[in-house]
Parts: structure tokens; sequence; C-alpha cells
């Protein structure tokens, strides 16, 4: 694992000097459940499989008490990619949390509003525990926490934005017992998006299990453009080609009406069009 | 969890110098498509708009069904994106017409283009279109021709 995903914590006992132990340990506590959520978040899994543990790096005693921890991998067997692209993940989202509670500046996604309870109860230490600065931060950057004035109003979850539209993937796991819902699998993002559905619509969405389709309607985003869920409209699931027999072969593109073509370029032939010449 | 594979923006001119043909351009974006829909190397990105503008001019010869059959059928290949005009999608490219009049000439329809790369967070807006190629270095994406480079360069 790369040492620039290295995470920081400290606390600075001020005049007093001293760092009591069970603060400390309450930091550290707070920490690695905040790079914890976020892990759940980024990985979609449960704690239990987590793939992620932080190993000390640097820990000193003395005021500033101070934890350097890194990412390693749980399991010997784990991917070693997957599991760098993750500890990367998890602590740019760390990063993203660590400005936000810090000054309130920035805005939230899913993956790094998980982490904002846990740095928000670290501040109260600031309050409570008599200390003068705690500082988080990652790859070098750390950033005092427990000074920001409205810390209690800030939200811990994303701005999410409703809009009209579609989303693309493969429909999965389909669910009948709470309420009409599928999952929307988004191979190319990698999103799962959970989607919605009228109690009519049940043989549609069945008929279209494990097919790639455009599902149409309401959706539900996270600032960055990540769907996170959508509301279908009636009968709004479209099939897309998935056999070879119904994919495009793309030669018959090229130059599918090069005879009409006198040679203008295609930005101006574009104009053209625009301007219904 | 969120995949890594880039997503590159498209216009519809790079599509329309496909239709037609354009000598070297038609090659380089046949390549980028192809590499895109069979190889999985990253996913090209177009504004619903695209699906309207990619037509032929007006006067010109009809197409035949099975044409048009292939031109609805690229828009729903695997790893090509077609992102709706949202209202969101929509202010932003309002803005942008005004933002960059000191930079380009953007027509309402380009910044349709512009604020959809944005929007997806597309690491490039691929164009052929002069007014938009002025504004890279300028507009929060990277703007530039189609470019397509093997897996690995050292195989050339």
């Amino acid at each position: 694992m790369t040492a620039d995903n290295e995470v920081s914590l400290s606390l600075d006992a001020g005049d007093a000097g001293v760092v009591e132990a069970a603060a400390f340990i309450k930091a550290t506590d707070l920490l690695l459940k905040a790079l914890g959520a976020i892990e759940d978040s980024v990985a979609r899994s449960k704690p239990q499989s987590r793939i992620l543990n932080w190993k000390i790096r640097e820990l000193s005693y003395r005021s500033p008490a101070k934890l350097c921890v890194l990412p390693e991998t749980k399991a010997a067997e784990c991917d070693h990619d997957r599991a760098e692209q993750l500890a990367d993940k998890v602590v740019t989202h760390f990063n993203s949390a660590s400005i936000y509670v810090a000054g309130g500046q920035g805005s939230l996604n899913i993956a790094s509003g998980a982490a904002v309870k846990h740095l928000k109860e670290l501040s109260t230490l600031v309050r409570k525990g008599g200390y003068r600065q705690i500082s988080i931060g990652s790859r070098g950057t750390m950033y005092q926490i427990g000074s920001h004035q409205n810390l209690e109003e800030l939200s811990e979850t994303p701005v999410q934005r409703i809009s009209q539209g579609s989303e693309r993937g493969v429909v999965g796991s389909i669910n009948v017992r709470s309420g009409m819902k599928f999952k929307l699998f988004n191979d190319s993002f990698g999103w799962i998006v959970d989607v919605t559905f009228e109690e009519d619509d049940l043989e549609l969405v069945k008929k279209s299990l494990g097919r790639r389709a455009d599902v149409y309607g309401s959706v539900v985003r996270e600032p960055g453009h990540r769907p996170v869920s959508l509301t279908m409209r009636p009968g709004g699931l479209r099939d897309l080609p998935t056999g070879p027999e119904e994919a495009m072969d793309l030669d018959r593109l090229v130059g599918m009406w090069a005879d009409d073509w006198d040679g203008t370029p295609a930005e101006e032939y574009l104009r053209m069009v625009r301007d219904g010449e | 969890m969120e995949n890594d594979v880039e997503r590159r923006c498209w216009d519809t001119t790079n599509l329309i110098a496909v239709a037609n043909h354009e000598n070297d351009r038609a090659h380089t974006c046949q390549r980028i498509i192809n590499d895109a829909i069979k190889h999985q190397r990253w996913t090209i990105v177009m504004s619903s708009l695209a699906s309207v503008e990619f037509v032929r001019r007006r006067g010109s010869a009809q197409l035949t069904e099975a044409q048009v059959r292939d031109l609805e059928t690229i828009f729903k290949q695997p790893n090509i994106e077609v992102k709706d005009l949202s209202l969101e999608i929509a202010d932003n490219a309002r803005l942008f017409v005004l933002k960059y009049q000191d930079y380009a000439k953007l027509r309402p329809n380009d910044a349709v283009h512009l604020a959809t790369a944005i929007n997806v967070n597309a690491s490039v807006l691929e164009t052929y279109d002069e007014e938009l190629l002025r504004l890279d270095g300028i507009a929060d994406v990277k703007i530039r021709k189609p470019e397509w480079m093997p897996d690995n360069p050292r195989l050339l």
C-alpha cells in the first residue's frame, strides 16, 4: 500500500501538556469508525467484510499526541489492486469529510458523509475534554476541527438533487417484500441504483431481470452526479441490446451517409443541420 | 465499488465525422468507439441531444430502415452512456453561454454538450467544434479533438 494514503490524528492538550489515555483512545476509536464507515460506503460492504486494516505508522504520546495510520489489506488473498484503489478512495473521501467538518466548506457525497457523524463527535473532545486543538488529516495536510461555529448544524447527509431522467444498467435483485424495488447495476461506472416501481410493472421488471435496460423516472443524485435512487415512472423500463445479434456492426456506421457528403467538415455540417439547411 | 473507467464525453461532430467518413477523423473516432464497446477501455458519454443532432442535412436522400435502426442502436451499446438533458444540465448550459461569451461563440447546443461533460465528471470533452475547442483551459473540463492511443504505446 502506498505511503501517500496515511491518515493522521493529533491532540493538543495546550498548557496542561498531558493527553489523557481515555481521550486518546476515544479519538482513535472515532477516527477508525470514520474510516470504516467510508469503506463500507465505498465498497458497499458490511463492517464484517471490510478488507482494509489500519496499521500504526507513527505514534507519539507527548502533547500534541499524534497517531498516524496506513491502510493494509486484511486478507492475503485479497486482490491487491482492488485494495489499493479502495484505500485511495477511502482516504480521498476522508479528506473531503475533514475539510467539511473543519470549516463547513465543500460538499459531501454518500461516502464522505458516512464519516461526518464520527468526526463531529471527535470535535466534542475539544469542547468538553479541554483540549486546545484536535487535527485530522491525510496525505500531509492537517485540518483543525472543533472550531467551526455551527458544527451542530452541519448536515451529516449529502445534499441530493432530484431530477427527471434515466439511468442505464443491468436489472437485478427484485424485492417485492417491502414495496416494489430492484437494483440497477451500472457496469460502466460501478453504480448501484435502488429503483422503486409500481406493482403494475412487476411483470415488465421480471422480464428484464438480468438484462441491460434504460430506466426512466425521478432520479435522486448526490453531488458529483452519482445516482442514488430512482422512482420509475409507469412503464418506464426499456431493454437494451445484449446479444451479439443485437449489437451494432460499427463498420456500418463508418461512411453511413458518405454518399451524400460533399466534403464539408463535421463541425460545419452540424451547423447546417442546426440551421435547418 | 465505483469504477475508475475513464469517461470521455463526445459531442455530435465526432459521430458525423464517422458517418461522413471524414478521412483520419472517422478512423480515429471509430477506434475510440470500438475500444469503448468491445474492450471497455473507457465509456463514451453523450448528451441525448446528440441523438437529435445526428441526422442528415435537409434535402439529403432518405436513409434506409436498416440505417435508421443502426443509428438508434449506437446509443444503446455497452459503454455508450446517454445523459438526458436534465434541468440541472440545462441551467449550467445557459450560464456557460454567458460566462464564456468573451472566449467563444458558444451556442446553446454547444453549451449543453459542455455542461454534460462537466456534469458527469468526464476526463475530457472531445469535439471537432472550433468554438468548443477555444474553451480548453478555460472551462472546467479538458477539451480537445478526439484522440486515440493504443493500450500499450510501446507496441507502436
